[in-house]
Formats: C-alpha cells, structure tokens, sequence
C-alpha cells in the first residue's frame, strides 16, 4: 500500500531525525549519543510514496516495512525504534 | 519437498527475483541470468523478470569520480524507474533510466559527504560504507 508523503514525515519526525532540504527532503537519524545511524530521503512535490519506495526507505532506516508502519501509526516512538535498531536483521554489522 | 516449475529467461542479464506468495518483503531468491537458460523454481515463488542490472559510471560533481561502475537494480514503479542497490542502500528515482540514475548518482554522493562529515561518528555500518565509499570515489585534487 503507498503511504502518503505526510504520514512517512510524521513518523521521521517522531524519531526525531533532523531535516536538511536539498533536491529531496533528507533525514537523518542519529543515536543518542550523537552516532549517525540512518538517513533517508523523500522527493519534494510527491504526495505519495508508493509501495517499493516504502520498502526502500525502510531499508535505509534499517527496518522492515511492518515496523516502519508501527512507527507511523504511533505504535512506536524513537525509543522503540533504538532498540530495534540495536538488534536488527536488516543491518549488516 | 517443493514441486519445481520451469521458467525460461527472457534476456541476459535479467534479474529474476523469487517471492514468497505470502509477502512482498523476503524474497526467497535472486537468479542473475547471464545466458538465457531454463531455471527451475520452487513452486510456492512467484517470480517477476521486470527488474535489470544496469551500471552507474558518474556521479554529479566533478570533483569527484568513481573508480568502477556502481551495480543497481532498475525496478519499474508506476510511470517511474527505480535504481537501487543492496550495498549502501540509496536509491535514486526518474522518469527514464538515465534520470533515475542521475538520480541514485546524486543520493549516493550525498550519502558519501555525510559520511564524511560525520566521520568518527557513525555507526558500524555506515562506517564501513565509509570505507568502502573512500575506496569508489575518487576524489579530485583543486590546485
């Protein structure tokens, strides 16, 4: 299912990850120590991220597509996301 | 065991890829076809050849050049292309392969000046991509 811009931006924003703008909207997740763990983009001027875009940005945050959801329903906060994060199949070391 | 079915590559250098008829987000197997061939498949895959390996040789600045072509993945997505890769996982977007390429050319040295920047302060992972950037990328020396 796509995702609308809006709502992927709304779960970015409850992991805090900072926003630099450039030709694509970039965010950045950093660790609570500082540590730089995940960045991803979102085109500006799209309205909705279509399905294999979704997969896509889940990879980069290191998430599966279920979890990048549970982040945009609310269900999980920035909290949530570290912890996974620490233990995730997606990353490689 | 799994029943097998045979499926007949269309062209070399496809990229087949086989899902789990339950989920889109594990794909059982990738088969590159490098000669047209018959490939036998398990039959609880499904398998789709609309993806194809293709080369990114340039990244947008000048400045800065790659020591070898990059590998992507091109996936259609609706009336745009895809380029991807499995490695740093950025991925660029466009409305022919060239613009999508362009597109992944500039994700990807944006990844690299982060990883620059943030240099000592990044995770395994990206660290190691780090490494592994610094060895792709070339960069030009200004006089």
């Amino acid at each position: 299912m796509p995702i609308s811009v809006r709502e992927l931006e709304g779960g970015l924003r409850k992991l805090d990850a900072e926003r630099k703008d450039s030709k694509d909207a970039i965010y950045r997740v950093f660790s609570d120590d500082g540590t730089l763990i995940a960045k991803t983009k979102i085109s500006h001027g799209a309205r909705e991220v279509s399905k294999n875009l979704v997969g896509l940005i889940a990879d980069q945050l290191f998430l599966y597509q279920k979890q990048l959801k549970l982040i945009i329903d609310c269900t999980w906060g920035r909290q949530e996301y570290l912890e996974y994060y620490e233990t995730s199949p997606k990353r490689r070391s | 065991m799994a029943q097998c079915t045979t499926h007949r590559a269309v062209d070399t250098n496809t990229l087949v890829v086989l899902w789990d008829r339950t989920s889109f987000d594990y794909p059982l197997r990738r088969y590159l076809i490098r000669q047209p061939d018959e490939l036998r498949v398990r039959e609880d895959a499904i398998s789709t050849s609309t993806q194809w390996l293709d080369a990114v040789r340039s990244l947008p600045d000048p400045q800065y050049h790659l020591a070898h072509p990059i590998e992507v993945i091109v996936i259609p997505n609706g009336d745009l292309l895809i380029a991807t890769e499995k490695t740093f996982l950025r991925y660029g977007v466009g409305r022919t392969v060239k613009e999508a390429k362009d597109d992944y050319a500039a994700s990807l040295l944006d990844y690299y000046e982060d990883l620059v920047e943030f240099d000592g302060r990044l995770s395994a992972q990206l660290q190691e991509d780090l490494d592994i950037l610094r060895k792709s990328i070339v960069v030009q020396e200004t006089e």
